[in-house]
């Protein structure tokens, strides 16, 4: 079933051709790696699909990018419109660097996104809160310290942290920009857990560079390169055999 | 190299220490609860104090921090968080300028728009101060917002926060030691300027009246005290305000390393 | 780092091919020594049996190493799950060439009936069979490998065809049964190295194409 359609997406900052012609079904409730060189629009491709781009000057977009019945981008399906913010609700993201709030407890953090939306009552917050910590696996790790800065956990606990944030605003889909490269192999393995179980109730997109984390956690793999999708397909098809020259040389490093 | 450096910090430090050494040696003897507390007496006339220049100090500091430190903070808010824009380019431009603008020059644009109208007032004093304010707090608070690293920025929007909220509640607060370290910068250096208020709000030896009154400031005491024929009588009285000028710019300041240092302690 | 995995996997190949070579020759010579009756060629293959062994084992440890460190991908780590499975055939080929050798001493004292003539035909027939799979392996070409399942079929009807004819030599004069026996025996170790050239086969198959086959 599919989570995200993308048509004919092209991405241009200022003259500069950043994304060419991308065509893309991101499916429900599993998770898709997008692997590739350096620069190739890996990055730029997922912040179009929460709007992230429109913070950069000059960026232009073109294409469809649709989420179920409602449009994200273009609009000649018959869907309905919906603005960034209502989009960034339902389309979470982690970030490659963890950025929790400094001026925030780790309380406040969390639910950061549900009290700037409204909602009061301290039951509710106390319960998100509980409750998405422990889904990122961080509740018995801070449990006694709720009202401690959110900068004062180590850097696995803070991508953790964020992750719990953006879960907490309740998206359909997470994306994921290169969120273990920060870290060390033993937080990166817990947090690949994590995305590994989310899938039963997210759909996941995650960026990432290291194919051996592609290999291990997505179900699907697509392989990106100067701003083109080169090769879509089941992750275990695309690293036992790839059907495209380009993507095998990529993955067994034969590049450069 | 290094003693080159050593010698031109030495030349630097003693027209600060010499002043330092003047000031205190001549005025610390007239630091009494006195002093600071009664009515200022005419020139000649031995005794009194400087009670109400103290008071029109503050006063006047007050007035000009209300009308500086929102403009100045919403303008520096909104030159940090758009710094592309065209406005942003312009605004800045004129920012600079005003900053440089000669505090006689403020003075007497405050005369002709207030003075002439209203009469002396401190109003008009508070006004003029918080005019040479306003650029200092802009450019204090614009470095403070685009340092917020943008990240944060990024992970509020991508939470589906708008950006107006973004900027409120989350680059503002992130920014705060900054701006206030601008503020209270800004605050310590009008505190001593005295062209403005030569020709708003003149100078008196009463305390305060009203908001639409002549008033007594530190820096214009100083001067009427010291351009008085009394010298023995006088000039004691003018190295005392000194002193306490001094005093209260150096807490200011002190004030201000004491917050930045607790900064980097978390 | 994955400059070093495919000089690290080209010299695997090479060894592959060694012990492909090694246990071809295992076979050939005893054959060999077989039809020529001659003893001291036999026990000179015999003596080369631990040399399979080694080859096995030093090849699965460097390719189970490569795994370990590399963390191969598509055609790389195809090649060496390919490896680890040619040397277990390429192992039982030579195997089967040791123990015709042993054969040779005891057969070499009676007299061989006409049939002889038909084991080496068949024996050419598998050795080009493991030839070509060897040869696919090395050129990654899985053209020589087209009718494989044609020339195998043919080397199963003539394991049959020697079989029937033994046991009616074997009917006809009972001083021939030993020797008979012992061709029925032979036959089917050929017939069994010819198994093992088509698992060979499928494996290069899977190797090129990322398809897997079965030659049966």
């Amino acid at each position: 079933m599919i989570k995200i359609k993308i048509e004919n997406l092209n991405v241009w900052f200022g003259t500069k051709h950043v994304l060419n012609d991308i065509n893309l079904n991101i499916i429900k409730n599993q998770v898709t790696a997008i692997i590739g060189p350096s620069g190739c629009g890996k990055t730029t491709l997922i912040r179009s699909i929460n709007k992230m781009h429109e913070i950069i000057p000059n960026a232009r977009v073109a294409g469809n990018i649709s989420m179920e019945n409602l449009n994200i981008y273009g609009n000649n399906n018959g869907y309905k419109t919906v603005d960034s913010v209502l989009i960034r609700r339902k389309v979470g993201m982690v970030f490659q660097k963890p950025n929790p709030f400094p001026t925030m407890s780790i309380f406040d953090n969390v639910i950061a996104g549900l009290k700037l939306r409204g909602v009061r009552s301290r039951k509710r917050l106390e319960e998100s809160v509980e409750k998405y910590l422990k889904m990122a696996h961080l509740w018995d790790e801070v449990k006694e310290d709720l009202d401690k800065s959110g900068a004062s956990l180590s850097g696995g606990q803070q991508q953790r942290l964020c992750i719990a944030r953006a879960l907490a605003v309740e998206p359909e889909v997470i994306l994921m920009d290169e969120p273990c490269s920060a870290l060390d192999p033993i937080a990166t393995g817990k947090i690949e857990n994590l995305i590994y179980e989310l899938k039963r109730d997210y759909t996941v997109v995650i960026v990432t560079h290291n194919m051996q984390q592609a290999a291990r956690i997505s179900d699907y793999t697509c392989f990106m390169y100067l701003g083109e999708l080169i090769e879509f397909g089941e992750t275990t098809q695309i690293f036992e055999n790839p059907h495209k020259v380009l993507t095998e040389n990529y993955i067994t490093g034969r590049f450069g | 190299m290094i003693t080159i450096c050593f010698l031109a910090l030495f030349i630097a430090l003693i027209p600060l220490i010499s002043i330092l050494i003047e000031v205190i040696i001549n005025g610390i003897s007239q630091l009494n609860f006195n002093f600071l507390t009664q009515e200022i007496y005419p020139l000649g006339l031995a005794g009194g104090g400087i009670g109400p220049a103290i008071q029109g100090t503050l006063i006047v500091i007050a007035i000009a921090s209300l009308i500086g430190i929102p403009i100045g903070v919403f303008s520096g808010i909104f030159l940090g968080e758009y710094p592309y824009s065209k406005i942003t380019f312009a605004a800045g431009f004129l920012n600079d300028i005003l900053s440089n603008m000669p505090s006689i020059v403020i003075g007497i644009f405050t005369w002709i728009l207030i003075v002439s109208i209203t009469g002396w007032s401190v109003f008009a004093g508070g006004f003029a101060l918080g005019l040479m304010m306003i650029p200092l707090i802009t450019r204090a608070t614009e470095e403070s917002i685009k340092i917020v690293p943008s990240n944060l920025r990024e992970a509020a929007l991508a939470l589906g926060i708008a950006q107006w909220k973004t900027t409120l509640t989350i680059t503002v607060p992130t920014a705060k030691k900054g701006i206030t370290t601008g503020i209270l910068l800004a605050i310590s250096r009008i505190a001593g300027e005295t062209a403005p208020l030569l020709l708003t709000i003149l100078g008196s030896r009463f305390f305060f009246t009203s908001f639409f009154e002549p008033t007594a400031a530190l820096p214009l005491t100083i001067f009427n005290s010291s351009q008085s024929p009394f010298r023995d009588i006088d000039w004691p009285k003018a190295w005392g305000a000194s002193l306490v000028l001094i005093l209260i710019v150096l807490v200011l300041n002190i004030i201000v390393r004491l917050l930045t240092r607790e900064k980097f302690k978390r | 780092m994955a400059k070093e995995l495919h000089k690290v996997v080209f010299e695997l190949k090479d060894e592959v091919l060694n012990m492909g070579q090694l246990c071809l020759e295992m076979l050939d010579k005893s054959m060999e020594a077989l039809i020529y009756q001659d003893i001291k060629l036999a026990n000179e293959v015999v003596a080369k049996k631990d040399l399979i062994r080694k080859f096995d084992s030093e090849i699965e440890a460097r390719a189970l190493k490569l795994i370990a460190l590399y963390q191969p991908m598509a055609i790389d780590l195809r090649r060496i799950a390919t490896i680890l499975k040619m040397i277990t055939y390429l192992a039982r080929i030579g195997r089967y060439g040791k123990d015709i050798a042993s054969y040779v001493e005891e057969l070499s004292t009676r007299p061989y009936p006409a049939s002889f003539v038909n084991l080496q035909h068949m024996w050419d027939h598998v050795k080009t069979m493991i030839q070509d799979s060897l040869q696919a392996f090395e050129q990654s070409d899985i053209k020589l490998l087209k009718d494989f399942e044609k020339r195998d079929d043919e080397v199963d009807e003539m394991r049959w065809s020697i079989f029937r004819e033994s046991l009616t030599y074997m009917m006809e004069d009972p001083k021939v049964i030993t020797p008979c026996a012992f061709f029925m025996i032979i036959s089917r170790y050929l017939e069994r190295c010819a198994d093992n050239a088509c698992k060979v086969a499928e494996k290069v198959h899977y190797m090129v194409t990322g398809e897997h086959i079965e030659i049966s």
